[in-house]
């Protein structure tokens, strides 16, 4: 318990002294007390790692009672198990590296301090999330991670592009979250409690699934409406489709920031909730099947968009998605462990492989466009080295880390069935070995396309490619220690008790069919690489134009990102606006509620208009008023 | 023989007069006349109900009138005096600048 709190007080304290005294005294020792801080939780979050996984330690205790309503009472309650303990490792590892990158990569910022502190505000909300033994302490995590994503998305808030992203991010996280509330009500409604030790209760589960109600003419569970509600939340902070559009456009904020929240972390919180409901998911069949199609859909549409982006954050940005929609889908088959493992080694490489991202943005004059660089291998030998290595380990080449989350999920989905969403998962895995691949030969191989800006390019500071380093050797090594063998490895032991739901029916596969599908996804990822060598090194830049040309309105569509953005505007923003402008300005603010306000105005002035003239200020004509009142009134009282 | 009536009568007319006087006249010192006639005439009354009712109380209280009209031409006057420093004018008619 004390471990777990003080996993808290970390970033809290760092927060509390940066926030207060940043501006004045501390200034360019932000990072001083905010790597403390997280160093602080980094070092308990392996302590607990370690008693979690060597004594089977767990706690789920209640620090004090939080709110009390009527006979709901909400606890501010710690609940330690391996599914936290391995998140804590998540959080607490990538936010520590991306503390130290960010020495380098944010220095000589007006807002250096200001940037630290909202660090550290991020790390401390996704601990509460991670941390929470009830639904309430998630949802507040849940909100305060999507605040800090807003501060730090608009953290550069003098540019444009970075006020309006941080906004959409926001919103679009909103329309989630509304879905996400309207769970938690239900899952009150329902359980009459709050905490998931309540609401996990296989026989209280039962009940609810029973519980049918009739909506637009169809017949849900109650169970259906509650975990769909509770999707929602996940679609939006996930980055799942339809609400995917804000991911893309958050990386306007600091590189760092992309890598800790908009890859590694925050946007894996949709996973782990999930995860953690695998009680109520696994029982709900129809949010199953929603789940499985808006993860498939996801990873499908994030990895066709990859495959044309020139920009470098960008291209890293809809993999994100992409590789999201993989871990969505796996939860919707039921592979909750498939899905947490892949997250954790998807936190590695692609933390990695946002912060190479910024290195070179470092060396090219936060110039993102791959199409002027080229050629940094020799510039840039250690960014060089570790995006390589996140690129093989993103395409699925053993031994490295996203081989094993990834071909444990395909074989998951094949396993139980769903045969189409495999299809897509292997497609997807072809397509983001080649869009990688494709990053990877634009940056690093061939010849610069930018003379100057090659000239300038250097290596960057101690600062940034020590983490760079550090994540390249997780990524390597983290896949094989904790994922192999295949299914039976130590992730599967360790996160086995709390992930898999007691009556869950284990898909049984044979032997040689593992070893096809894992024959097949190496196949598909070499292939892919292969392609990418074969159109950016080979050919280039023959092959890449003839194709373009070939399929110029397909090209031009994913270009364009699916005209999702444009769709939206024209769905959603677009009659809104109309909507505010010509009724509710124009015709009831302007005509009703100003009117009704100007009236309490206009009224007295006109009354004073007409009064006015009485007051001629002139003295005889009062004293006349004056004589003729008290010859009225000496009359009126000698009649009466 | 004169009564009661015929001092009433007089200075009924005489407070008419300083009435008329304040209501018509424009120039401020005649107004302020004007003024003291009114109280003057209120004397007058004063002074022969006392007699009439043989009290002094009556009497007495002209004296108060009287050092109460002597004040009220004092500040009066250094009124009208600052008035006329700052508009140049002791016309009524333009001095409205209290005006609605």
């Amino acid at each position: 318990m004390i471990f777990a709190v003080l996993t808290l007080l970390g970033p809290l304290v760092a927060f509390l002294i940066n926030g207060l005294l940043g501006r004045r005294y501390i200034k360019n020792a932000a990072p001083v007390v905010a790597i403390a801080g997280v160093s602080v939780s980094f070092v308990c979050a392996l302590i607990l790692f370690y008693l979690v996984s060597t004594q089977g330690f767990s706690v789920d205790g209640t620090l004090y009672t939080w709110v009390i309503a009527g006979s709901l009472q909400v606890p501010f309650g710690i609940l330690v198990d391996p599914l936290t303990s391995i998140m804590l490792i998540v959080v607490t590892t990538i936010s520590l590296m991306v503390h130290i990158y960010s020495i380098g990569y944010m220095h000589g910022d007006k807002g250096f301090w200001r940037f630290f502190t909202y660090l550290s505000v991020f790390t401390l909300s996704m601990l509460i999330l991670v941390l929470g033994n009830n639904f309430l302490m998630l949802f507040v995590g849940w909100e305060l991670v999507g605040l800090s994503s807003y501060l730090l998305i608009g953290f550069w808030f003098f540019k444009k592009s970075a006020a309006d992203a941080c906004k959409k991010a926001f919103v679009m996280n909103r329309i989630g979250d509304f879905g996400f509330y309207i769970g938690l009500l239900l899952v009150i409604f329902t359980f009459r409690s709050l905490n998931y030790s309540d609401a996990f209760n296989a026989e209280a589960i039962h009940h609810v699934k029973e519980t049918t109600y009739t909506v637009f003419g169809m017949n849900f569970s109650l169970l259906d409406l509650m975990t769909f509600g509770l999707f929602c939340g996940a679609m939006g902070k996930s980055a799942q489709f339809p609400l995917h559009t804000w991911l893309p456009d958050a990386m306007e904020g600091p590189t760092p920031v992309s890598a800790l929240i908009h890859a590694a972390t925050m946007v894996t919180a949709g996973v782990y909730m999930v995860a953690r409901c695998n009680a109520l998911f696994s029982e709900a069949h129809m949010t199953s099947q929603f789940v499985i199609f808006a993860g498939a859909t996801t990873a499908f549409l994030g990895a066709s968009i990859g495959l044309t982006q020139y920009d470098l954050k960008r291209i890293l940005a809809y993999s994100t998605v992409s590789q999201l929609g993989y871990m969505i889908m796996a939860t919707g088959v039921g592979a909750y462990v498939a899905a947490i493992f892949h997250l954790f080694t998807h936190a590695m490489f692609k933390g990695l492989l946002f912060l190479c991202s910024g290195s070179v943005m470092h060396a090219m004059h936060d110039n993102l466009d791959v199409r002027v660089m080229g050629g940094l291998k020799k510039k840039m030998p250690i960014t060089h080295w570790t995006y390589l290595i996140g690129c093989i380990a993103i395409a699925g080449i053993p031994p490295l880390a996203g081989f094993w989350s990834k071909d444990e999920i395909l074989a998951m989905t094949y396993g139980s069935g769903h045969t189409f969403a495999w299809l897509v998962g292997t497609g997807v895995a072809g397509m983001t070995a080649f869009y990688m691949f494709r990053s990877y030969f634009l940056v690093f191989q061939g010849t610069p396309r930018d003379q100057h800006l090659h000239d300038h390019a250097h290596e960057s500071p101690i600062a940034m490619t020590f983490p760079l380093v550090f994540l390249a050797i997780c990524s390597v090594l983290v896949g094989i220690v904790f994922g192999y063998p295949l299914e039976d490895g130590f992730i599967h032991h360790f996160l086995g008790p709390v992930l898999t739901p007691a009556h869950a029916h284990a898909h049984e596969m044979a032997h040689s069919t593992a070893t096809a599908l894992m024959a097949l996804s190496i196949a598909i990822a070499v292939a892919g690489i292969s392609v990418a060598y074969l159109f950016y090194v080979k050919m280039y830049p023959v092959l890449p134009e003839k194709t373009v040309k070939t399929f110029k309105p397909v090209h031009k569509l994913l270009l364009n990102k699916w005209y999702f953005d444009e769709l939206y505007d024209f769905l959603f923003v677009h009659p809104i606006v109309m909507l505010s402008s010509v009724v509710f300005w124009r015709a009831i603010d302007v005509n009703v509620i100003d009117f009704t306000v100007n009236a309490f105005g206009r009224v007295p002035m006109w009354i004073g208009s007409v009064a006015r003239h009485i007051q001629t200020g002139r003295i005889q004509t009062y004293i006349f008023t004056m004589v003729v009142g008290v010859i009225v009134l000496v009359a009126f009282f000698y009649t009466v | 023989m004169l009564t009661l009536a015929h001092y009433l009568v007089l200075s009924a007319i005489i407070f008419s007069i300083g009435i008329a006087g304040v209501l018509i006249r424009r120039n401020l010192i005649v107004m302020f006349m004007s003024l003291e006639l009114m109280l003057n005439a209120v004397n007058i009354n004063l002074a022969a109900f006392s007699n009439y009712l043989q009290q002094m109380t009556g009497q007495i209280f002209i004296v108060f009138v009287m050092a109460v009209a002597a004040a009220e031409a004092a500040v009066g006057l250094a009124l009208i005096i600052s008035l006329f420093r700052n508009k140049q004018t002791i016309n009524a008619d333009e001095i409205n600048t209290m005006r609605g």
